[in-house]
């Protein structure tokens, strides 16, 4: 008989633990191959490295991520995310700030994305196929089709939120397998498929689905306009490992969240927990990484590896402005409908978008979900006014949370879909700034053993270290790894400073913004090698989870000196990532974000203590003797 | 009058510490705990000879070596809602094997925290003129009331009405619509609704009145909790939340409006609502990480002054 080892009560109110394969499920739709992953990928044609060595590198990198998300939620489940954890660790002003920018402001520049990809991946497809041509076309190479596209979600929100959390997780469920469905058959009709076929139905089908001149070898001439819009994409047999390094930036705009699916509720038991959580999160991730390798290997054999990253060049050079000669597709390069026109048949066509199309659907509620537990958290905290938390009695619509995200998106929508100051350009700001709220939380996770010192010693991963050795090489990554973070961002920030002669006064400014963030950056950096080197030297165990959010911080830093700094191409016209100090609307915006979130801050808790309120003993300890 | 209003501790030994020393913290005159005071498990800390035992917490096994690293890992699992119990293995082969044994130490054990809870109470609050009441929930066996009964500063709250101060009176329930672990003090919604109704009247003015239900009211948003296989696993991982709430509170809160309503027993519904005129307020719990969520609430003669959830 194995030995007892726990005594129960009856009625003890605990649960059993969930399905892994469900927290995988969720985990998936959080790092969405179809929606995020095709779009972004979309965007490499002009990099020289190789989407495959970059999805391996960053999708390893991302399960550093994992470990650290698993290990908070496993040391403090049911609180509410990244709020509270940084709340609780780092201080109440750098949690609210974090987070609201994060998981709420941030999320009006994701709904014109998600309405995009709707148009590209749903809208000109299906109706191409059902023979409204003219819909079609409006829909992707209009401002106004694109901006419908991106109504359309914010009506959408409100049949998610009508439906409840409960229904809305079976959608989740129906539209994963449905999507797994279109999914094999895309893959299925590429491996039967051939380049011939392919050549041969896209100049038979194009023509008659989007109105294109019959008889034009359309595959050429994308061939032809992609090399015009300068295409570079490695070939995929190459590693390219170097220029690869420089896609991650790019690609982790699809596989940074595999936390968004991760369960938060219940009472965790035990390690098995942690566990549960951890594969939940990891096994997404390299399944949904290794789909991403075979769907290119895929498109190389039967499409063709050049013809796809052309006929992504030919469609955003022209959508960009670069030519104002329409690409020969005048549609967004969907490789599923690449696939499906390796038949000729019009309802196999029309199955398999609307098929593949329900890893939109399924996902595409998150967006507001997410803000919505947002604005109620720093509602309850009194952070916003109290009808920020209002719910209407009869449908339970949080019909203030919702408007508080419907109306900023709709502006944001606006200017995005007939790109007013170059909106159009923010597309990785979505990106950069919950990638600064991570690192808010990789900082409170790898300092959670001390700064939380009973909270850890008490919870599950309490036991979980590293063997010393490794701990020490930890704290070498950490010291070598973040003093070349700080070298890497003054040498970038140096580059540009000392050839800013003649630049715009704007550009110059933010310039002299991103100088100081380095510093801060550099500042932070040098007080976490204390912070931990102090605590190694003096012969502390490293817990897994500092050891992981080591990793996991160096990783977020560099994106984001990459992100800011961007000087790869001089003289400064052309940056990879576009979104840093030379991209004055991205730089004002995410600054505006960040100001409104301070401003709120600081102006509550002004407000809240005129009226009596102690706010700065939210979450302050209390004191026991 | 300003009150200190936390729930759920589930046998957490630091979070019932918390709530006591919040009264000075906060600076409230009045601690009021909602239900669900005891602990879930025992946790054996098994004797392997020569001043060595093991003990195994959250999957995860120990060897403890002397009394210092035992009584941390005592401290530990007190502060985390379980019952430590220092054994030898045949006494833990005695209680497994034995119908009923585990339940007869389970109470021994509840009752021997109870007690050290009211002396500490006792020691802090006496001659401070703080008021500190209690009420047992649903998951707190029934002989819990005479432990709190014997404290000389800690009220029995439980179907009783209660003058706070000169302008606010309290009506108290721990027990709770059923949920699916048949739990000690739980009853249908007719019953529940019987069981408030009946200090209603006792009451000279519900709308200034607080009304400290254990069970939130039904589809307030405070009472949204993973839904269940029947197997007892959360469904679709957890993503898949549903109403579990009291449709009596949420009638009796409806009809009496009163100012102020305390509820707990969803440990993930933390939040506020306004039901009509009435404030419900669920603080949630996150006892097992020893941090004692509570709320901070101002009353005025008729209405609810200032308010604040915190998480200490």
């Amino acid at each position: 008989m194995s030995e007892v080892t726990l005594f129960v009560r009856k009625a003890s109110g605990l649960v059993r633990s969930w399905s892994m394969f469900d927290a995988f499920i969720y985990a998936t739709f959080s790092i969405n191959l179809i929606t995020l992953g095709l779009f972004i990928f979309s965007y490499c044609y002009y990099f020289e490295g190789n989407l495959a060595t970059a999805v391996v590198v960053g999708g390893a990198l991302t399960i550093f991520e994992v470990i650290v998300y698993a290990s908070l939620i496993s040391a403090m489940p049911r609180a509410g995310g990244d709020y509270v954890w940084q709340s609780r660790i780092l201080g109440r002003g750098i949690g609210f700030i974090l987070s609201v920018t994060g998981w709420w402001f941030i999320l009006w520049l994701w709904v014109p994305l998600y309405g995009q990809m709707l148009v590209y991946e749903f809208f000109t497809p299906i109706l191409a196929i059902l023979g409204a041509q003219n819909a079609a076309l409006w829909f992707t190479n209009t401002n106004g089709g694109l901006l419908v596209g991106m109504l359309l979600v914010c009506v959408l929100v409100f049949v998610y939120i009508a439906i409840g959390m409960k229904w809305y997780a079976r959608v989740q469920k129906f539209c994963f397998w449905g999507g797994m469905v279109g999914l094999a058959l895309v893959f299925i009709l590429l491996l039967i498929g051939n380049q011939t076929t392919f050549i041969n139905n896209l100049n038979t089908l194009v023509p008659k689905y989007f109105g294109t001149s019959p008889g034009v070898d359309l595959y050429a001439a994308t061939m032809e306009a992609g090399q015009a819009a300068g295409t570079v994409a490695a070939p995929l047999g190459s590693l390219a490992f170097s220029a690869s390094l420089f896609l991650i930036p790019m690609i982790v705009f699809f596989n940074l969240w595999p936390n968004w699916g991760a369960t938060l509720y219940g009472e965790v038991r035990g390690a098995n927990d942690y566990k549960r959580n951890f594969w939940g999160m990891a096994s997404a991730v390299i399944i949904t990484a290794a789909l991403a390798l075979i769907f290119f290997a895929l498109i190389a054999k039967s499409i063709g590896w050049d013809f796809y990253n052309n006929a992504n060049g030919a469609f955003w050079n022209y959508t960009w402005g670069y030519t104002d000669q329409l690409a020969p597709l005048p549609f967004w390069p969907y490789p599923v409908l690449f696939a499906a026109f390796m038949t000729q048949s019009r309802f196999m066509h029309f199955l398999i978008v609307l098929l593949v199309s329900l890893w939109w659907f399924g996902w595409s509620g998150t967006v507001f979900l997410s803000s919505t537990r947002v604005i109620f958290a720093a509602a309850f905290d009194r952070m916003l006014p109290e009808w920020a938390s209002y719910v209407e009695p009869r449908t339970r619509t949080p019909l203030a949370a919702l408007l508080l995200m419907v109306i900023p998106s709709i502006i944001v929508s606006i200017l995005y879909a007939f790109d007013v100051v170059g909106f159009r350009s923010l597309v990785l700001d979505a990106t950069l700034v919950i990638a600064v709220t991570f690192l808010g939380t990789a900082i409170a996770a790898m300092i959670l053993p001390w700064r939380s010192k009973e909270t850890f010693e008490g919870s599950p991963i309490a036991k979980f270290n590293v063997p010393s050795w490794l701990a020490w090489l930890a704290t070498v990554i950490l010291v070598v790894g973040g003093l070349y973070m700080i070298y890497l961002s003054f040498r970038y920030g140096l580059t540009v400073l000392t050839n800013m002669v003649g630049l715009p006064s704007l550009q110059v400014a933010m310039a002299l913004l991103v100088f100081a963030l380095t510093i801060v950056n550099a500042v932070l950096i040098l007080w976490l090698i204390y912070y931990i080197g102090k605590r190694i030297l003096a012969g502390a165990k490293m817990p897994l989870v500092t050891f992981s959010a080591i990793i996991f911080f160096l990783f977020l830093d560099w994106l984001l000196i990459e992100w800011f700094w961007d000087p790869h191409v001089p003289p400064f016209d052309f940056p990879y990532y576009a979104i840093g100090w030379s991209n004055a609307t991205s730089m004002l915006f995410m600054l505006f974000c960040y100001l409104l979130a301070a401003a709120i801050y600081f102006g509550f808790n002004a407000y809240r203590r005129r009226q009596g309120i102690d706010v700065d003993k939210v979450y302050k300890a209390i004191p026991v003797e | 009058m300003r009150i200190f209003y936390a729930t759920d501790v589930h046998g957490s030994e630091i979070c019932w510490k918390k709530f006591i020393s919040g009264a000075k913290f906060y600076e409230v005159d009045t601690l009021i705990l909602g239900g669900d005071m005891t602990g879930k498990a025992i946790v054996p800390i098994i004797a392997q000879g020569s001043d060595r035992y093991k003990v195994t917490l959250l999957e995860q096994e120990t060897i403890l070596e002397g009394k210092e690293q035992l009584n941390q890992m005592i401290n530990t699992i007190q502060n985390r809602g379980y019952y430590p119990y220092v054994t030898t293995p045949d006494e833990v082969a005695e209680i497994a094997g034995t119908p009923g044994r585990s339940d007869e130490l389970f109470v021994k054990q509840v009752l021997k925290t109870l007690e050290r809870w009211m002396d500490y109470a006792d020691a802090k609050l006496a001659g401070t003129g703080i008021r500190c009441f209690v009420c047992p929930g649903n998951d707190d066996v029934f002989e819990v009331d005479s432990a709190i009964l014997a404290s000389k500063t800690v009220e029995l709250a439980e179907g009783k009405v209660i003058q706070l101060d000169n302008h606010h009176e309290m009506i108290s329930t721990g027990w709770s619509n059923p949920t699916p672990w048949d739990t000690h003090r739980e009853e249908s919604d007719e019953d529940l609704l019987k069981r408030i109704e009946a200090m209603i009247p006792k009451l000279r003015n519900p709308s200034t009145a607080v009304f400290n239900l254990h069970a939130p009211p039904f589809g307030s948003g405070l009472d949204e909790a993973p839904e269940l296989t029947k197997d007892m696993r959360l469904k679709y991982a957890g993503q898949s939340l549903v109403p579990v709430g009291s449709r009596a509170v949420l009638e009796v809160i409806e009809k009496y409006q009163p100012l102020l309503g305390l509820h707990g027993h969803i440990h993930e519904g933390k939040g506020t609502r306004k039901i009509k005129k009435t404030l419900c307020v669920n603080p949630g719990s996150m006892y097992e990480q020893g941090i004692l969520q509570g709320a901070v609430i101002e009353l005025k003669p008729n209405k609810v002054g200032s308010y604040i959830l915190t998480a200490g």
